[in-house]
């Protein structure tokens, strides 16, 4: 018992130690190199489903970057944020933002259509993608 | 639209089918289901009260908790032919009419979308007369969890069979939203035990929203001509054409933090012929206000219902509080409690209402909604 409850607790030192940069980091939205600058506002209607002028792209659930994310540019929780699209998915209006693995494919994604969007730690960023936008 | 409901959900599913049928995997063609429910009941404080949300169901729940009433399932799925085309389905099981949980289509539609901004679409879609009419099944959707009745009882119908033009467009911040639907559809419903079927037909409903940020406002006008028969006796019917036309305007705002929510409609009609009244006529509203501490959304809301002198109902007013809280639980399953106090006259309530009496009855409602 003592075992398993050390054993425990190093695993969630282990877990807090990895999500810590994570959540101490600079969180970049970025678009095709063309792209002009977005400002937060104009990403919340495209996240949440308000306006259809860009194709939003999310991370995993299991990303902690993704609610710091919506947390930042919505001030919305998952849970909230989950609500909101249910009413747009069971009236047929359209689907949640796409859902990519990692960053890598979210900059393959945004370099290959220019009105697609996405976010990502400020480090993931490179030149095939320019940021419009820098989360705080 | 002149073939009956049914056959177009049944050209809609053929179409549907031979598209599948001539295109081949590889065309990219997308697939993805999901769907909705709730678990939960409902019971009122007094037994000689019946709670319902509208005159489609029968029988209501009394003061032994009733979980039929307000339990659901949904299921929908959305096939993408293309970036333009796509078939979406939507099947719900819950309670109907006479105490039967029967699953039944609640939109199944062939979309055409030329550009983001413009959907046209033909099939079977969800009337949306009132703010939350095409989500009322979606508690997961919804901050309480049952919406006002003084405004949300007043339509019988839940779907329209025939066609749909959406257009939503950005100007700058705002966003501006264009809906016209036009179609068919009926339902069965029983006004103090008695039997109604009511089939409306050249039914429309015009609708135009603009949002800005976290405020959206929406106005309709819904024109129902219903050819209704009363089925007085096992011998005897009433046949009536009753032309109603809803005005509904509605607000919501949430920022996150802050929610506000209200709507007011009103229903008016001909006189019908013979009685120099109308068959039902009235006003509603509603004003609620809540807000998000993390994981809890408390609520609280105040909805009126004045009735006009008519053929079913004598001239009155009421008044009904209610408040809930929703509890997010994990990202797709939510909690809720709801007390409404609700008048005993007040039929937009009750399955019998007692129009003498000024007694003040509460419903209790709890249950957990789920998207997957």
């Amino acid at each position: 018992m003592h075992r398993r409850i050390k054993s425990l607790c190093l695993s969630l030192a282990l877990g807090l130690m990895l999500a810590g940069p994570a959540l101490a980091g600079e969180l970049v939205v970025v678009m095709g190199p063309g792209a002009g600058p977005i400002t937060k506002d104009q990403l919340a209607d495209v996240y949440l489903g308000r306006s259809n002028t860009l194709k939003p792209l999310d991370l995993p659930e299991s990303n902690g970057l993704r609610d710091q994310f919506y947390k930042r540019v919505t001030d919305r929780d998952a849970a909230q944020v989950k609500a909101l699209w249910s009413r747009i998915i069971f009236t047929g209006q359209g689907q949640p933002p796409k859902e990519l693995p990692d960053a890598a494919a979210v900059k393959k994604a945004v370099a290959a259509d220019p009105r697609m969007v996405g976010y990502m730690d400020k480090s993931d960023a490179d030149a095939s993608v320019k940021v419009v936008l820098s989360l705080h | 639209m002149r073939c009956a409901g049914r056959t177009v959900a049944q050209t809609t599913l053929a179409v549907m089918l031979s598209m599948v049928a001539s295109m081949s995997l590889a065309d990219g063609i997308s697939t993805s289901v999901s769907g909705y429910g709730t678990v939960g009941g409902t019971f009122t404080s007094d037994g000689n009260y019946a709670y319902f949300h509208n005159e489609t169901e029968f029988n209501g729940a009394s003061n032994s908790f009733d979980v039929g009433l307000d339990s659901r399932i949904g299921v929908q799925a959305v096939v993408s032919f293309d970036s333009q085309w796509s078939v979406t389905a939507q099947e719900l099981a819950k309670l109907r009419g006479n105490s039967k949980f029967d699953p039944a289509t609640e939109w199944l539609f062939a979309q055409y979308q030329p550009d983001s901004d413009l959907k046209l679409r033909l099939g079977r879609v969800v009337l949306p007369v009132f703010l939350l009419s095409d989500t009322i099944n979606v508690g997961y959707a919804a901050p309480w969890f049952n919406a006002p009745n003084d405004v949300y009882y007043a339509v019988p119908y839940e779907y329209l069979d025939g066609g749909q033009v959406l257009w939503q467009h950005s100007l700058g911040p705002f966003q501006l939203g264009l809906e016209g639907t036009y179609g068919e559809t009926d339902a069965t419903l029983e006004l103090a035990g008695t039997q109604v079927i009511a089939k409306s037909k050249s039914t429309f409903d015009v609708a135009v929203s603009l949002s800005w940020r976290n405020l959206l406002v929406r106005y309709a006008e819904t024109r129902l001509n219903s050819a209704t028969t009363v089925l007085e006796s096992a011998t005897t019917t009433l046949s009536l054409a009753v032309h109603d036309r809803f005005h509904c305007a509605g607000l919501q705002y949430d920022d996150g933090k802050a929610l506000l929510m209200s709507e007011w409609i009103k229903r008016d009609e001909d006189n019908l012929v013979g009685f120099n009244k109308p068959f039902a006529e009235d006003t509603g509203w509603y004003v609620a206000a809540g807000w998000h501490f993390g994981k809890f959304t408390p609520l609280a809301s105040y909805s009126v219902l004045n009735i006009t002198s008519s053929i079913v109902q004598s001239a009155a007013r009421y008044g009904s509080w209610g408040a809930s809280l929703r509890y997010d639980v994990v990202r797709n399953v939510d909690l809720k409690l709801q007390v409404n106090r609700a008048q005993a006259g007040d039929s937009a309530y009750w399955v019998v209402a007692n129009p003498s009496s000024n007694e003040r009855v509460n419903v209790y409602s709890f249950g957990a909604d789920f998207v997957f």
